[in-house]
């Protein structure tokens, strides 16, 4: 393996919970899941000669990851260019993974799998405690913009559990 | 619940999922030797070989209005001809800083609408449709008139102008004044900025496929965003 690859394994180690909550909030089934994270993975390495250590390897992260997430999501079904390999990416050594979830953060779930592809990725930067300035510097939407979306979020997200 | 004790709970859950992960090295080592030649690419080429036959075209349509200038009937018809090629070649051009944006671009909303309108590229055929019109008239004058300039006898040396006494002139000259504001305006409103007009909607719906029609709409929801800002 080269040097490159290796940086690349240990950033990757490092920060695969964004990659699984990524997936987990674009995609529903454990198959898409799978295929979505070989894809970002695929992406991520395909890009990393353009990341510069100057840059926040999460932010650099989130905005891959993010794009080919929408992208995945948008195409219904997988890239002919992209077939995933039929073993597992990420392994758990529980079912955490797909742990069924009660309560609260059941309909929190029901919530971000509503919402349209750019909200999403801004709810989830935003349940990762990223700053509006982040948030803004992902998605490419102005701070001011990031903040109106936020609390427009929060309003039907307190909407939808008042009405439970 | 208040909001922030929900916050807590959702990253304490994936904080514990993420304890129980392992990554897989030696997938991704094999997914990162991977060579998947990138979508992009053909698209680009296409672009390029259309622009350069757009130019080329241009340049012959210069010089054949250079020398038809005092000639009314073939002045017009060039330079409507050319003033069309001029704007597919600025099209062409958009369309390869769109391809390329979606390697450079790295925040969502640039590379998002960069891939969205690669993705509606399509819909210029029915935009331009109406303006096409014209067109169509105007490309036997001015080919057969090159042709007989250069002393080539493909159409038994026919000039249409001529051949029928001024009247395809007069045909033109009224498909002209009334197509040409129709078909621009036609070109402006069938856009994906104009999804909110039903005609538009629908227009769009029936010209197009599914995953046109719903590219579309996203790009009329990113331009949105880029709109509120």
């Amino acid at each position: 393996m080269t040097t490159n690859k290796e940086t690349f394994l240990r950033l990757l180690e490092e920060h695969k919970g964004i990659v699984i909550k990524i997936c987990n909030a674009y995609c529903p089934a454990k198959n898409d899941k799978e295929d979505l994270s070989q894809e970002i993975v695929y992406n991520l390495w395909k890009a990393f000669a353009s990341y510069t250590p100057d840059y926040k390897f999460s932010t650099w992260l989130y905005r891959v990851a993010l794009n080919v997430a929408i992208s995945y999501y948008r195409r219904e079904k997988r890239s002919l260019q992209f077939s995933a390999y039929d073993e597992d990416l990420i392994v758990f050594n529980d079912e955490g993974y797909d742990k069924a979830l009660d309560g609260n953060l059941f309909l929190l779930q029901q919530f971000i799998f509503e919402l349209k592809e750019i909200d999403k990725s801004i709810m989830l930067l935003y349940l990762d405690d990223k700053s509006y300035r982040d948030i803004a510097d992902i998605t490419g939407i102005s701070e001011t913009n990031v903040a109106t979306k936020i609390n427009r979020i929060k309003t039907n997200l307190k909407a939808k559990f008042s009405n439970q | 619940m208040e909001l922030d004790e929900l916050k807590s709970m959702w990253r304490a859950r994936d904080a514990s999922i993420e304890k129980s992960a392992k990554l897989n090295t030696q997938l991704v080592d094999k997914i990162a030797s991977r060579k998947i030649q990138s979508f992009l690419k053909p698209v680009l080429i296409q672009n390029k070989i259309v622009l350069t036959s757009h130019l080329l075209f241009i340049a012959g349509l210069i010089i054949f209005l250079v020398y038809h200038i005092v000639e009314l009937p073939y002045a017009l018809s060039a330079l409507v001809l050319l003033l069309y090629y001029v704007y597919l070649s600025v099209n062409c051009i958009h369309q390869i800083r769109a391809t390329r944006n979606v390697d450079r671009s790295t925040d969502i909303l640039g590379k998002q609408t960069a891939l969205a309108e690669l993705n509606t590229q399509i819909l210029q055929y029915p935009r331009l449709s109406v303006l096409s019109i014209p067109i169509f008239l105007s490309f036997p004058v001015v080919v057969m008139k090159a042709l007989i300039d250069v002393k080539l006898n493909y159409f038994n040396g026919l000039d249409i102008i001529t051949h029928t006494q001024g009247k395809w002139w007069t045909v033109e000259l009224i498909v002209y004044i009334l197509f040409i504001p129709a078909g621009i305006w036609f070109y402006h409103q069938l856009s994906a900025g104009n999804m909110d007009k039903p005609w538009v909607r629908n227009v769009i719906r029936f010209v197009s496929s599914k995953k046109v029609y719903k590219a579309a709409q996203f790009l009329k929801e990113l331009q949105g965003l880029k709109g509120e800002e």
